[in-house]
C-alpha cells in the first residue's frame, strides 16, 4: 500500500513543479509582449506625463531619466531586471512606485474575485447536482432559466439593478464602499476584511464587511454560476450513464456514495477547468462591477491610468492580472491533479 | 486440478432447488422519440451449482435483462413487468435499500467492459473496499485488506501493490479480475457474469472459466454467464438460453441444444460450427503442386522505445510461403506479432531485416514509390470494419477509389464495376449512396472486402476479420471468403485468434509467440497432433463449440504457468521456458531453432525435434 502512494504523491510534486515552470513562463512571455505593445502604441510617455505646456527640453530630460533614449533591449533589460525584484517603476500619474499602489488596491479587488469565487463553487455546483438528479422536472427547468439569465446578463447590468433593488429601495444592503467608515478596523494581517475581522475577533467587522462584499460578488458571479451550473449538470448527466456508475449500483454501492465519490468526483473536472478560465476573467469584469459600488479596488487605479497613458502603472496592473490568472491556473492544475490521476499523467507527458 | 462432472448432465438439475426464477420480465424505455422494449419476456430459471449460458446477438437485450434481473436499470428505462424470484422474494416488489442489500452481495455480477466499468479516478482497492463496505460492517482498512485479499485470491501477482493502482494503470485482463474481485468479495448465492473473458487470450480465458466452474461446483452457488462465444457456452453450460429480440426463443440442455437446435435464430448461430465440422471431412488440398505466390524469408520487425535504447521485438527472423489459392492462418495470442507481419507484407510498416518475395520480386527492398503497382495485387482487410472506412464517405465512393487510383476505366464502367463488387460480395447495389454508420459490422465488412477485392488483386491479408462479428454473421463471412477464393484463385493470409474459423478456412497455419513462428504445419496436423507445448497449450485452452468434448468433463492438461514475458526484455533461450512444463537447463540457455519435422511441418523445439515430447494426440 506504501509503494503506490509515495509514488503517486512524488508524481503530484513533479508534475505540479512542471507546470508552475511552464507558467512562470507564461508570466515571462507576457511580461515582454506588454513591453512590446507599449512602446509600439503611439505617444511619448515623457510628454504625456508633463503636459502640453512643458519645454522640449523638459520633455528630453523627462526621457532620459526614464531610460527611454536607450536601445530597446537595454530597455528590456532594465524593465525585466526590475520586475524580477518586484520594482515596476513609478507611477507618473501619483509619483509612487507602481508597486505600493498597487499593493494597496490588490486586497479588495482579490477580496472580491475570491468572494466571488466561492459564490460560484458553493451556488453552482450543488445546483448543477440537483438539475442532473432532477432532470427534466421542475428543478431542472428553474436552474436552467436562472442559469441562463445570469450568463446573458451583463455584470454590470445585474450590479446597477442589484444596488438600485436591495440597497436602495429595500435597504437592507449598504449601497457601496467596502466597510462602513464608522467601523474603526485595519485590516492588517491578509489585508482581507474577512479573515483579518474573524482573526481580530471583531464580529461586527465581519458582518459589516460581509454586507458590503455580497452585493458586488453575486453581480460578479451570475456569468460564472451560470455557465458552471450548466456544466455541472450536463458532465454529471453524462458520467450518469458510464459503465462504472452502473457498475457500482449493480454492486449494492448507496446512492450517495455514487452520486458523490462515483459521479460528482469524476464529473467535477469539467466546471473546474470552467472556473478556473472563468477566474482570469473576473479581475476584467471586476473593474466595472468595483465601479458601480465604488468599491476601493484596481479598479479606479487602473481605468485611471489606461486613460492617463500611464505605461509604468498600465503594465502593473496586467502583470497583476497575469499573475492572479497564472494562481488560479495552478490552483485548479493541482484540484484536478487530485481528483483524476490521468491529468497528473497526461499533463506530466505534455509539459 | 478441476472437480469432474461425474452425474449425467441432465439428471444434473433434478433435486435441486431454483437460485433465480425470472418470469415474463419486460424492460422497456419511455423516450421523447417512442417507447423501446429492449427486453419483452424474459422467462427463466438457475438452480444451485448449475452454470446457464445466455446467449444472442449484440443488442438482442441480453446485458438490459442481465442487469434487470437485479433491478437495474439504466435512466430513463423501467421495468415494465414480471417478476424475479430470489431467496423467497420478488426482487421487484422489493424497496430500494433492500434491493441494494442483495445486489453485490447474494448476487454478484461481473459486468462487461472491465475497464470501463471501473471508477477511473478511485484505486481499485478502494473501489473493492466500498463494495465490500457496502454489505459488511467494516472499516476503511479492513476493506482495504479485504481488498488486497480479494485480488490475490483472483491471481493478481502482487496485490499489495496492485491494490493501490487506478484503472488506466490496469491491463485489461488485469482489469477484468478486479472486477470479478469485486463480484465476489461477498461470496454471492448467484454470480451473473456478461461476458466476463471477452478481451482476454484464450489460455487466461480458460484458467478463468475453469475457476468459476469450479467454484460453482464448491459452494452450490450457480452461474448465469453471457457470452456471444459459443465455445464458452458448449464448455461451461449446462443449459442455454437464447434471447432474440428482447425474448426467450429457446431453453435446452446443453448438448440438445448444440445437436439439434429448435429456433431458426438458433439454428443460424449454430451454423459455422456445423459447417466446420462437416469441413473435418472434406480432404484438404494437397500442398506439394502448389505454386509459390509470396516467398518470406527471415522477416524481422523492431519498434525502437522512444527515449530508450532498447527495442520491442515484435517479429523475429520469420520465414514461410503462401502458395496461390492458398489460405494460410497465422495464430497466437495478442502481443505476438501477427498483425505486424500482415502489414509487413503490405509495406504498411518497414520491416527492420529480411526479404519478402511476390511472384519472384522482392518488394521490400523497392521504393516506396515503386510499390504502387505492387498495391492493386496485394490487398487488406482489417479487423475493425467501422474503423477503417472514411465515415464521411458513401459506399460508392469508398469503392471507387481504389478504381480511380489503379484503373483506367471510364466513369460508367466504373460504377458498372462497384454494382459488380457489390453483388460478388452477397449486397444489393441499392447500398452505394449509403454511409458507414447506415449499416451493420457485418455489411461494412462485407464493403471493406468489396473494396479490397476492387482491383483485382491475388493475395489478401485478412488482419481478424470476423472478430467483432456475431456467430451468424462470421459464419457468413467466412463462407463469402471461401467463395470469393474459389471464384478468383485470391490467396488469403487469415489473421486470427479464433481458432473455429481457423480450423474452417485455412490449408495451413502458422502459430506464433512472442514474433516467433513456433509450429508450423497444415490445419488437420497442427489442430489434431500440436508438437510444440505452446501450440498443444492454445489449442487446449480454445474452446471448441462441442458439447460433447467439453474441458470440463476432460482429464488435466498441461497448462503453462504464468504470464507471458515482455517483448522488450525477451529470456535468452526458448521464450516459453519460463512457463514450458517440459522446460530443462538446455532450453533456458539456447534460442530455439526451428525444426525440420518432416512432411512439412516444422516445430521451435529441441525436444520436440528429439522426440522427447510424445505427441499429445485429441
Amino acid at each position: 500500500m506504501a509503494g503506490p502512494r509515495a509514488e503517486g504523491n512524488l508524481g503530484m510534486t513533479f508534475y505540479l513543479t512542471k507546470r508552475a515552470l511552464s507558467l512562470l513562463m507564461v508570466l515571462l512571455g507576457l511580461a515582454v509582449m506588454i513591453f512590446i505593445i507599449a512602446r509600439i502604441v503611439p505617444g511619448d510617455p515623457a510628454r504625456i506625463a508633463l503636459g502640453p505646456l512643458a519645454t522640449a527640453a523638459q520633455v528630453e530630460e523627462l526621457r532620459q531619466e526614464m531610460g527611454l533614449n536607450d536601445p530597446i533591449h537595454i530597455q528590456l533589460w532594465h524593465y525585466l531586471s526590475g520586475l524580477a525584484q518586484g520594482d515596476l517603476g513609478k507611477s507618473l500619474l501619483t509619483s509612487r512606485p507602481v508597486m505600493d499602489d498597487i499593493l494597496q488596491a490588490l486586497p479588495a479587488t482579490f477580496e472580491l474575485v475570491l468572494a466571488t469565487v466561492v459564490l460560484q463553487i458553493v451556488i453552482s455546483i450543488p445546483l448543477g447536482v440537483l438539475a442532473a438528479y432532477y432532470r427534466d422536472t421542475w428543478v431542472d427547468n428553474v436552474t436552467r432559466v436562472v442559469s441562463l439569465i445570469g450568463v446573458v446578463t451583463p455584470g454590470f447590468v445585474l450590479a446597477i439593478i442589484l444596488q438600485l433593488l436591495a440597497s436602495y429601495y429595500l435597504t437592507i444592503f449598504p449601497i457601496a464602499g467596502r466597510l462602513d467608515p464608522g467601523l474603526e478596523f485595519q485590516a492588517s494581517t491578509t489585508g482581507l476584511l474577512l479573515i483579518d475581522s474573524v482573526i481580530a475577533g471583531r464580529l461586527d467587522v465581519f458582518v459589516d464587511a460581509a454586507r458590503h462584499i455580497f452585493l458586488p460578488a453575486i453581480a460578479l458571479s451570475a456569468a460564472g454560476i451560470g455557465q458552471v451550473m450548466r456544466i455541472t449538470r450536463s458532465s454529471m448527466i453524462e458520467v450518469g450513464s458510464r459503465d462504472f456508475v452502473e457498475a457500482a449500483r449493480a454492486y449494492g454501492i448507496p446512492e450517495r456514495v455514487v452520486t458523490f465519490r462515483y459521479m460528482l468526483r469524476v464529473a467535477s473536472v469539467a466546471p473546474l477547468t470552467i472556473l478556473g478560465l472563468e477566474f482570469a476573467s473576473l479581475i476584467g469584469n471586476a473593474f466595472v462591477v468595483e465601479f458601480v459600488f465604488s468599491w476601493p479596488g484596481l479598479a479606479s487605479y487602473g481605468v485611471r491610468t489606461i486613460l492617463q497613458k500611464d505605461l509604468n502603472a498600465v503594465i502593473g496592473v496586467v502583470l497583476v492580472s497575469g499573475v492572479f490568472f497564472v494562481i488560479a491556473n495552478l490552483t485548479i492544475d493541482a484540484l484536478l491533479g487530485i481528483i483524476d490521476p490521468r491529468h497528473r499523467i497526461r499533463e506530466g507527458q505534455r509539459a | 486440478m478441476l472437480v469432474k462432472a461425474g452425474t449425467a448432465k441432465e439428471a444434473r438439475v433434478e433435486g435441486r432447488s431454483p437460485v433465480i426464477e425470472a418470469r415474463n420480465l419486460a424492460v422497456r424505455y419511455v423516450t421523447a422519440t417512442g417507447v423501446v422494449t429492449p427486453v419483452r419476456d424474459l422467462t427463466l430459471t438457475v438452480h444451485e451449482r448449475e452454470v446457464v449460458g445466455l446467449v444472442g446477438d449484440a443488442g438482442s437485450g441480453k446485458s438490459t435483462a442481465a442487469l434487470a434481473l437485479m433491478g437495474v436499470v439504466r435512466p430513463p428505462g423501467q421495468i415494465a413487468s414480471g417478476s424475479v424470484m430470489f431467496g423467497g422474494r420478488d426482487l421487484l416488489g422489493l424497496d430500494e435499500d433492500a434491493l441494494r442489500a442483495i445486489r453485490g452481495n447474494e448476487i454478484g455480477i461481473i459486468v462487461q467492459n472491465p475497464r470501463s466499468s471501473l471508477n477511473p479516478m478511485l484505486r481499485i482497492g478502494r473501489q473493492i473496499a466500498n463494495v465490500y463496505g457496502a454489505h459488511n460492517q467494516a472499516t476503511s482498512r479492513e476493506g482495504w485488506d479485504k481488498a488486497v485479499d480479494m485480488l490475490r485470491m483472483v491471481g493478481i501477482n502482487d496485490p499489495e501493490r496492485r491494490v493501490g493502482a487506478y484503472a488506466h494503470e490496469l491491463s485489461g485482463g488485469m482489469a477484468q479480475r478486479a472486477l470479478i474481485a469485486m463480484a465476489l468479495s461477498s461470496s454471492p448465492r448467484l454470480l451473473i457474469a456478461d461476458e466476463p473473458t471477452s478481451g482476454l487470450d484464450v489460455t487466461i480465458q480458460a484458467q478463468f472459466l475453469d475457476e468459476m466452474w469450479q467454484t460453482v461446483q464448491a459452494t452450490g452457488s450457480a452461474i448465469l454467464l453471457i457470452s456471444q462465444d459459443l465455445g464458452v457456452i458448449a464448455n461451461y453450460c449446462d443449459r442455454v438460453v437464447v434471447l432474440h429480440d428482447g425474448a426467450i426463443v429457446e431453453d435446452r440442455p446443453v448438448g440438445e441444444f448444440f445437436a439439434d437446435p429448435q429456433h431458426p435464430y438458433s439454428r443460424s448461430i449454430l451454423a459455422l460450427q456445423k459447417a466446420a465440422s462437416e469441413a473435418d471431412a472434406v480432404a484438404k488440398r494437397s500442398d506439394g503442386e502448389r505454386e509459390k505466390l509470396i516467398e518470406i524469408r527471415d522477416l524481422a520487425k523492431n519498434f525502437p522505445i522512444r527515449g530508450s535504447k532498447k527495442v520491442v521485438q515484435a517479429v523475429e527472423n520469420l520465414s514461410m510461403t503462401i502458395g496461390r489459392g492458398e489460405t494460410v492462418g497465422l495464430v497466437g495470442e495478442s502481443g505476438s506479432g501477427k498483425t505486424t507481419v500482415g502489414r509487413c507484407l503490405l509495406r504498411l510498416e518497414e520491416p527492420t531485416a529480411g526479404q519478402i518475395e511476390y511472384g519472384g520480386t522482392d518488394i521490400s527492398a523497392i521504393a516506396r514509390s515503386g510499390m504502387k503497382r505492387f498495391r492493386s495485387k496485394l490487398q487488406i482487410v482489417f479487423q475493425d470494419p467501422y474503423d477503417s472506412l472514411n465515415p464521411r464517405w458513401s459506399v460508392g465512393q469508398v469503392l471507387r477509389e481504389p478504381l480511380n487510383l489503379h484503373t483506367s476505366l471510364s466513369t460508367a464502367e466504373k460504377t458498372a464495376r462497384i454494382g459488380e463488387l457489390l453483388e460478388l460480395v452477397g449486397l444489393s447495389p441499392d447500398i452505394v449512396s449509403a454511409k458507414p454508420r447506415d449499416l451493420g459490422a457485418s455489411t461494412l465488412q462485407r464493403v471493406n472486402i468489396a473494396r479490397a477485392i476492387a482491383t483485382d488483386p491475388e493475395f489478401i491479408v485478412l488482419d481478424e476479420p470476423t472478430s467483432v462479428l456475431a456467430p451468424a454473421a462470421i459464419d457468413g463471412l467466412v463462407t463469402l471468403l471461401r467463395a470469393l477464393q474459389a471464384e478468383l484463385g485470391l490467396s488469403y493470409l487469415f489473421i486470427s485468434h479464433d481458432l473455429t474459423t481457423v480450423k474452417y478456412l485455412c490449408d495451413r497455419v502458422a502459430v506464433m509467440y512472442l514474433g516467433q513462428v513456433v509450429e508450423t504445419g497444415t490445419v488437420d496436423q497442427v489442430f489434431n497432433a500440436p508438437l510444440h507445448p505452446y501450440s498443444r497449450s492454445l489449442l487446449d485452452s480454445h474452446l471448441f463449440p462441442d458439447p460433447t468434448d467439453r474441458r470440463v468433463d476432460r482429464p488435466d492438461r498441461e497448462q503453462l504457468e504464468g504470464e507471458i514475458p515482455s517483448p522488450v526484455d525477451l529470456p535468452k533461450g526458448c521464450y516459453l521456458a519460463g512457463r514450458c512444463p517440459h522446460a530443462l537447463e538446455r532450453c533456458r540457455a539456447e534460442p530455439q531453432m526451428l525444426h525440420d519435422m518432416g512432411d512439412q511441418r516444422t516445430a521451435r523445439c529441441w525436444r520436440v525435434a528429439e522426440g522427447d515430447l510424445e505427441e499429445a494426440g485429441r
